[in-house]
């Protein structure tokens, strides 16, 4: 370490963390040099001269005044305390993956636009009453009967043919190695055209056995259930249909949070529920088709008019409906229809009735499910084989940085594309997100100017940074650093960077880092760009 | 750390305390904190303290916020911090600065007394300092000094990297030492 890095880092030392890397060098550097010696010294009398010796402390009797309060408080239950299952923020959670698909490929639409849309101020209250309104959801599930459910997914009717063909769900299902699986439930329809899916959810709390059916018609088109010994699942084909039964592993638990499963909005919670509070705002009260009143939230996430509406009926603070708006259209409305306690489940835990049912002709030509809409940890191998386009790789990890990340993703506007988050967390929180996607190298492939663009940088193997506004790079890297926050876990910067890349086979690689770099630091992490098949023989 | 930085105070290693027992140790380590900082802000010690205990209670029944906040302290400091601003604003008064007050005035009621004077005169005299710094570099070196906050606690408190609150404390403090009256380091 040189003087000049150590000054930088100065500050390090005073945090007490001497298994702190950075901490052991800059004390080694602090004993062999007396100048930098010199320049702690001073560091610590400034901080030492501001540290008040006449401390102002609390009173005499305050932790007991404060305990006094809250157990009063308890008694009278003036505070209701709610139970909230605990975050387990370091776990992946699949749903989480649905806010980093859909966030990254929202970015399309937004990057090149003059102004960006940053929504209504978002409330704390709005997100709480969400918040309680999960947590009843998750109640729904909970006792020593079968619980039962029923919602309807219903595909509304829409005029614009490319929002009438673009809709989607996701849909969590779940392994024999009690994995949970996320998958894309695709429910395309011609213009105009409206259907409604079935949605039944049949659970036993005690034992953890579940049965989901999902039907359009009288056409079953995804179960997936669990008897206690085995997980049960159902393959359709074109005019066939099976259940394969797969024994559990000796690994296997049931899910311990069935609402995030099969709970209405499964796979849409968790994006807000790991999420900061800002995209919910109030947007009103609604009389629901049954005649109660709800009141309305909305979620948006940048988007004036795209967002998900939540339903919250007043008299249970349930969530009764989730709505999805695309282009201020109703996309997708789900609607709990039915909660009860039953005996038996109307479908057995091992899907017999299932196998049973007739195939029937055609079916709904437009339902389609697209597996795992997002697969964590893969290796550069994986993402060389599953992507239809070349794939970069940082040849050498960004020396700030820790370890990578690799996410592949299916690529919602044009499936079964995938698209490539490769992440990387930093310590000195200067997170590095660069996303490859199909759907980006082919939207700005075909923008005039794009080809215009000015480069800043062009590294010796021909990848070119992009010149950007200044508010387009903060709006990129928002989106790309949040869709890469289950990794990275903390929030953008406000001095976050964002990148467009074009690479010599015409790809457009997007890139943010959750701070500033250097000229040096940019220029050497876009030099350690190569295609990723190169890269694999050492991978 | 080496020998001779002030060293941020102790550090809470649990997770959210799941009892009241535990919570009373909460309370135990974060009490003198928390009625600092609000009389900071306040600038009079009986609503500091009246302010303090609104922040645990509320901390107490406010699970489903505390519960997207990585560290204790930090979710602790917001809430004060919020807290503090609407008290402001119910007394419809802009935020008094510590420079400004009569030190005297201010502790007449105290409970502590001479000690709080001391105490409010020797902070005016900081903030006078801190003063001359931009704002969020003097935020930074508040939270470090009278809130003894970590670096990384400093970043979730402020919302910005953990490198951004080294890089504002390095420039705030090397400002400082040019400011600083030669006589502070002798006395300290």
């Amino acid at each position: 370490m040189n003087c000049r890095t150590f000054r930088k880092h100065i500050v390090t030392l005073l945090d007490a963390d001497p298994g702190d890397p950075m901490h052991v060098e800059l004390s080694a550097h602090l004993r062999s040099c007396p100048k930098c010696a010199e320049t702690h010294d001073q560091m610590a009398r400034t901080l030492s001269a501001l540290q008040p010796s006449h401390g102002v402390t609390a009173g005499p009797l305050f932790k007991e005044r404060v305990m006094s309060r809250i157990v009063k408080l308890q008694a009278t239950n003036r505070h209701e305390t709610i139970r909230w299952q605990p975050v387990r923020a370091r776990v992946w959670r699949p749903a989480v993956a649905v806010a980093a698909a859909v966030l990254t490929v929202a970015a399309i639409s937004q990057i090149w636009r003059s102004n960006v849309d940053r929504g209504v101020p978002p409330t704390r209250p709005a997100f709480s009453l969400l918040s309680q309104a999960w947590a009843a959801e998750a109640a729904l599930f909970a006792g020593d009967e079968i619980r039962h459910c029923a919602n309807e997914i219903i595909v509304t009717p829409v005029d614009d043919p490319e929002l009438a063909g673009m809709r989607w769900t996701p849909l969590v299902s779940l392994e024999a190695t009690g994995r949970q699986r996320i998958h894309q439930l695709a429910l395309a329809a011609k213009p105009g055209e409206t259907y409604t899916v079935h949605d039944y959810v049949w659970y036993d709390p005690p034992t953890g056995r579940f049965t989901r059916l999902l039907t359009v018609g009288d056409q079953p088109i995804f179960a997936n259930s669990y008897d206690g010994k085995a997980i049960y699942r159902l393959e359709v084909g074109d005019g066939t249909r099976r259940v394969a039964k797969t024994p559990v592993a000796e690994s296997f638990k049931p899910p311990t949070s069935p609402a995030s499963v099969f709970g209405l909005g499964a796979g849409i919670r968790s994006t807000l529920d790991e999420d900061d509070a800002s995209v919910v705002v109030p947007a009103g009260h609604q009389t629901l088709s049954d005649g109660s009143q709800a009141r309305v939230l909305k979620a948006a996430s940048g988007s004036a008019d795209s967002y998900y509406l939540f339903k919250v009926r007043e008299s249970d603070n349930r969530i009764a409906e989730t709505e999805w708006i695309a282009k201020g259209q109703s996309m997708l409305v789900t609607r709990r229809v039915r909660t009860e306690t039953v005996a038996k489940p109307g479908v057995g835990w091992d899907l017999a009735e299932v196998s049973a049912m007739p195939v029937g002709k055609g079916g709904p030509a437009n339902v389609a499910i697209s597996p795992d809409m997002v697969v964590p940890d893969v290796s550069i191998q994986r993402m060389v084989d599953k992507a239809t386009f070349e794939t970069y790789i940082f040849a050498t990890d960004p020396p700030w940085a820790g370890k990578r990340q690799i996410s592949d993703i299916l690529d919602l506007p044009s499936p079964p594309h995938r698209m490539f988050s490769i992440a990387y967390r930093a310590d000195d929180g200067r997170h590095v997100v660069l996303a490859q996607v199909h759907s980006y190298n082919k939207f700005f492939g075909a923008m005039s100017e794009i080809h215009e663009a000015n480069v800043l940088y062009e590294s010796t193997a021909g990848v070119k940074v992009l010149a950007m506004p200044a508010e387009r790079s903060t709006w990129l890297a928002g989106i790309l650093l949040k869709s890469a926050r289950y990794w990275i876990k903390d929030p953008a910067s406000e001095d976050r960077t964002g990148y467009l890349l074009r690479t010599p086979e015409g790809t457009y690689p997007a890139l943010a880092v959750n701070g500033r770099l250097s000229d040096d630091e940019l220029h050497a992490l876009i030099d350690s760009l190569v295609p990723a098949k190169q890269f694999c023989p050492n991978d | 750390m080496e020998e001779g930085s002030p060293q941020p105070a102790q550090t809470w290693q649990g997770g959210w305390p799941d009892t009241l027992e535990q919570f009373e140790h909460l309370v135990e380590m974060f009490q003198d904190r928390m009625v600092r900082y609000a009389f900071r802000r306040l600038g009079n010690l009986h609503e500091a303290e009246e302010a303090a205990q609104e922040v645990f209670v509320r901390a107490y029944f406010d699970q489903a916020n505390r519960r997207t906040t990585t560290y204790v302290s930090a979710y602790l400091y917001r809430v004060a911090a919020n807290l503090c601003t609407d008290l402001l604003r119910k007394r419809r008064r802009p935020t008094v600065a510590l420079e400004h007050v009569d030190a005297a005035a201010m502790t007449a009621n105290s409970p502590t007394g001479p000690q709080a004077l001391a105490g409010v005169e020797e902070q005016a005299r900081i903030e006078q300092l801190l003063a001359r710094l931009p704002r969020r570099q003097a935020e930074v070196i508040r939270l470090r000094i009278f809130g003894e906050l970590r670096m990384a606690e400093i970043a979730e408190v402020v919302g910005c990297p953990v490198a951004t609150v080294k890089s504002r404390l390095r420039y705030g403090l090397t400002k400082l030492r040019k400011i600083l009256p030669p006589q502070w380091e002798t006395i300290s």
